[in-house]
């Protein structure tokens, strides 16, 4: 990775030896393929700090034997930039399709929070040393939809889900495993939400698409609403990123603040500070970009992700992106 | 040479009586000439008319003289005498004529101040010699172009006389072809008209014609301003009073129609409007050939929907000769609404016309435009462009009507997206391991992922939408589940119960199993094993959907009471009906062992059917 402060023209997409460049109105980042040399099947990426480092978790999924049987999700993690890849989890799917997943890092291990296809509602299974527990009924006509760790302060963290694609339910830790859903928020067309725990408090992150081309999901715009203890919000939402519209986007703490990735139209862009007022810093792309993924890591963030080509073999992209050049000047 | 001629011929005449005339006029000196002998005197000249001369008018060739009002003051008659041809020979002369004046004495003047005939007779001892003067005047020229202007300018528009032929009428006193003969059109061209004081001028092409008459030396100019009466396009219709279609979640479409637009599947912007209510739009027209003046024209648009005609009358709309567009100068609805009954219009052809100067109507060409009639206002969703496309069904104009023949829209498994003929599809044929139909939960998801793939929940909603577009709002969610426990056999085992928690679901139409599978409360057989999965119940575009799931939506109409499936297609009179049709069996996810079981050909229900509306089992 490199990165330089200073205006630049567009440097253009050279995928073949693994890294790509990009443009930015300040800033530059040079993306850079995990194994520039392998394109491998991936359809759902997360970074985890693990110990101070980063790490790429990242799912495929495989199909049943030829002789009939199930689907299998196949969580797997790798070091980011560098090393080798483990198998960590692997999920019986019912039904075929990109697995919506979670991970973090638990007292034995790490956990795995998955939603499970139904046919028509997916529920929530948390895969974790033990062996899975159910998070929501099975046959609850409830869709339980992207689970998320919440990203932050506690330990262990917190789950959100989006629901029916309107609203979001937490479930909190409890016993040793976690509550049933509570609601958090009811809006119409919320397709991803998070959670981030900073030293101001539980922020929410949510998504609320509007219509137009999708890319894995529709545009929309990001809001955020501080919860309280109850994890009701506690005020009015508010849109950090104003209305740039995104498509998918991952958060996490970054200092005292937050720091937010996002894709859009024509790359993505990079979100840092302390909420409600963060500086976007929007990246040029020549080509889709799908699932951000944003971890603090050491003395700044770490990125990655997918390029966006017809098969599953593809790249995943990142880069580390220095605490400095995020701080609002 | 007239003049000449014509003196001469009376000189002639005099030279022929002058014997007679002498004798006779020398009597008249006999006093003064007594003194000497008659030998000796010269003999007495009687003096006689020589001639009498005209000045100032032309002779017609026919013995008689013409001249023109004003053109000259007066016309002169001269009379020459002899043998003197003095004051005192022509102060003998007996002048009779209607308003002459004597200037000088052998001079008789007819003042030209107004057309008459006058005839001026002189008689010096003999026979009287006359001339007749004819004042002709040139009073007017008066035109068939419609619109007159001072200073003889007539307007009228190219290619809207009869014939082309713009008319210029002398008139002239007096009035008949003597004088009209007299005429002559030096300037304009223009062609003889049917009358001698007509000329015809061509009015095809915009422009002025500057023409002239003239009768001797008196000429009237005149302008004939032939303009272009402005020639529109219609360029841009928009509409309103409808429902804004939505080009399945890339965009709303704009309502407008614009020239030069592609036709095929966004444009132009397929429109809704509820039955029974009237389309209000309003227009923008290209002038394509300006008008030579400001011009007010009236555009009107005609349609035929259904039964009904329907008409859209512009204001007066001002077409300047800059203007590159004008407008409706308001929006206008339609003279009569559509018809009242659901309906596809494709299309509506709105015929277009503007107003002539004649009275009449120029066509302008014909609109065409695909326009929905609901049954009611939609509402609770977007009016996806498919939605519409699949549910409206021409004459419904009930609830149930809509229902039915929403949904027969569907049945046959083929529906495509209307905005790129994707085929929609229930899960992705061939069941790919990153089918992202699992991710499509609702119908805006269905129609706005690229691939057209989405699940059990996608369709259902899709199908609940197409009545909300009608108003109708009696299609429920309705979640189908496994709830009921099952046991397992534990071979050689007792039976044992499957836990709660584990996931259990159905086995979709068909499984074949090997040895009865006739206990709804015991799974028997072994998924895979000896179940084995037959031919699939084929899907909306998936002749090979997944054979198994833990939930499927299907819809509850609560007008009609019936269990509508479809992702498959199917509907039933109750879920009692649906289960033995669409599924083989159940399974659980409990492992290892005996996994699958129950053929529910018994009539037994094995399913949960939760309205997600009322929250109560069907």
């Amino acid at each position: 990775m490199t990165l330089s402060r200073r205006k630049f023209v567009f440097a253009g997409l050279a995928a073949v030896g693994g890294t790509v460049k990009m443009e930015a109105d300040e800033a530059r980042i040079d993306l850079k393929a995990l194994r520039p040399n392998d394109k491998f099947p991936v359809n759902a990426i997360r970074l985890l700090n693990e110990k101070g480092a980063a790490r790429l978790f990242f799912s495929r999924t495989e199909a049943p034997p030829p002789a009939g049987g199930r689907y299998a999700a196949v969580v797997s993690s790798m070091p980011v930039p560098n090393g080798a890849s483990a198998e960590d989890f692997r999920v019986s799917q019912l039904l075929p399709g990109v697995a919506e997943w979670d991970v973090c890092a638990a007292q034995s291990g790490r956990n795995l929070v998955i939603a499970r296809f139904g046919g028509a509602v997916a529920s929530l299974n948390l895969h974790h040393a033990g062996g899975q527990t159910a998070l929501t009924e099975f046959d609850s006509s409830d869709d339980f939809k992207d689970p998320r760790f919440s990203r932050g302060n506690h330990q262990p963290p917190f789950i959100t889900s989006v629901v029916d694609g309107s609203r979001v339910d937490t479930l909190a830790p409890a016993g040793g495993g976690y509550g049933q859903p509570q609601t958090a928020l009811t809006e119409p067309q919320i397709d991803s939400a998070l959670v981030v725990s900073n030293s101001h408090g539980d922020w929410l992150l949510f998504k609320v698409h509007s219509l137009g081309p999708m890319r894995r999901r529709f545009p929309g715009a990001l809001h955020a609403v501080r919860l309280g203890a109850d994890h009701k919000p506690t005020g009015a939402p508010f849109q950090p990123l104003g209305d740039r519209m995104i498509f998918e986007f991952d958060a996490d703490v970054f200092e005292n603040g937050i720091a937010i990735a996002a894709t859009t139209g024509n790359g993505f862009l990079l979100a840092a500070g302390e909420l409600p007022a963060l500086r976007p810093l929007e990246y040029k792309h020549p080509g889709a970009l799908l699932q951000p993924a944003l971890v603090q890591s050491g003395d700044g963030v770490q990125l990655a992700f997918l390029e966006s080509p017809a098969t599953e073999l593809r790249h995943v992209l990142t880069a580390f992106v220095p605490a400095a050049s995020l701080r609002p000047k | 040479m007239g003049n000449s001629s014509t003196r001469k011929n009376i000189a002639d005449a005099a030279d022929d009586e002058s014997s007679e005339s002498q004798e006779t006029t020398s009597g008249c000196f006999g006093g003064k000439r007594k003194k000497k002998p008659a030998a000796t005197l010269p003999p007495v000249v009687t003096p006689t008319l020589v001639s009498l001369a005209v000045n100032g008018a032309t002779a017609d060739g026919a013995g008689g003289y013409w001249a023109v009002v004003n053109a000259i003051a007066h016309v002169d008659v001269v009379a020459t005498t002899q043998p003197a041809d003095d004051n005192g020979e022509w102060a003998q002369i007996a002048w009779t004529g209607n308003g002459i004046t004597q200037d000088p004495p052998n001079t008789r003047r007819v003042l030209c101040g107004m057309a008459r005939t006058v005839t001026v007779t002189a008689t010096l001892n003999g026979p009287p010699q006359s001339v007749t003067i004819e004042i002709y005047d040139l009073a007017s020229i008066a035109s068939n172009l419609r619109i007159n202007r001072p200073g003889n300018v007539w307007k009228d528009y190219a290619g809207f006389m009869p014939a082309n032929t713009g008319i210029v009428s002398a008139t002239t006193t007096p009035a008949n072809n003597t004088v009209w003969g007299l005429l002559a059109w030096p300037l304009g061209g223009g062609a003889a008209g049917a009358a001698l004081n007509q000329q015809n001028y061509n009015t095809a092409a915009a422009g002025d014609i500057n023409m002239q008459v003239t009768l001797g030396a008196k000429q009237i100019n005149g302008t004939l301003h032939i303009c272009q009466w402005p020639v529109l396009a219609v360029d841009d219709i928009t509409f309103s009073g409808g429902t804004t279609v939505n080009n399945d979640t890339v965009a709303n479409f704009d309502n407008h129609w614009r020239s030069g637009r592609a036709v095929a599947n966004r444009d132009p912007s397929p429109l809704c409007f509820r039955r029974n209510r009237a389309i209000t739009l309003t227009v923008t027209l290209r002038v394509t050939t300006p008008p030579t003046e400001a011009e007010t024209v009236t555009v009107r648009g005609t349609a035929t929907a259904g039964i009904n005609n329907i008409v859209w009358t512009s204001g007066p709309i001002a077409v300047n000769p800059a203007d590159a567009t004008v407008s409706f100068p308001a929006a206008v609805a339609g003279s009569a609404p559509l018809p009242d009954q659901v309906d596809f219009y494709n299309p509506l052809t709105i015929t277009w016309e503007m107003s002539d100067p004649n009275g009449g109507w120029i066509p302008l060409g014909p609109t065409e435009h695909l326009i929905y009639a609901t049954l009611g206002t939609p509402a609770g969703t977007p009016a996806y462009w498919t939605l519409l496309h699949y549910s409206c069904t021409p004459g419904a104009a009930s609830d149930q009507a809509v229902i039915t023949g929403a949904f027969n829209a569907i049945r046959g498994r083929n529906v495509t997206r209307k905005r790129d003929n994707v085929p929609l599809t229930y899960w992705t044929p061939g069941r790919p391991a990153n089918d992202p139909a699992a991710g499509m939960g609702n119908t805006t998801a269905l129609l706005g992922h690229a691939t057209g793939a989405g699940h059990c929940g996608s369709w259902s909603e899709f199908l609940i939408d197409m009545f909300k577009l009608h108003g109708v709002t009696t299609g429920h969610k309705v979640n189908v589940t496994r709830e009921a426990q099952v046991a397992q056999r534990q071979h050689p085992l007792p039976p044992r119960i499957v836990p709660a928690a584990t996931p259990a679901g159905f086995l979709v139409a068909t499984w074949n199993f090997a040895g009865p599978a006739t206990n709804p409360n015991m799974l028997t057989h072994s998924q895979w094993g000896n179940c084995t999965e037959g031919p699939p119940a084929p899907g909306q575009n998936n002749a090979g959907p997944p054979p198994s799931f833990y939930n499927h939506f299907v819809v509850f109409c609560a007008t009609d009471n019936r269990i509508y499936d479809p992702s498959y297609g199917n509907d039933f009179a109750s879920p009692a009906a649906w289960e033995p049709a669409s599924i083989s069996g159940l399974f659980s996810d409990v492992v290892p062992g005996f996994n699958a079981g129950y053929s529910p050909v018994g009539g037994t229900r094995l399913l949960q059917f939760r309205d997600r509306v009322t929250n109560a089992n069907l």
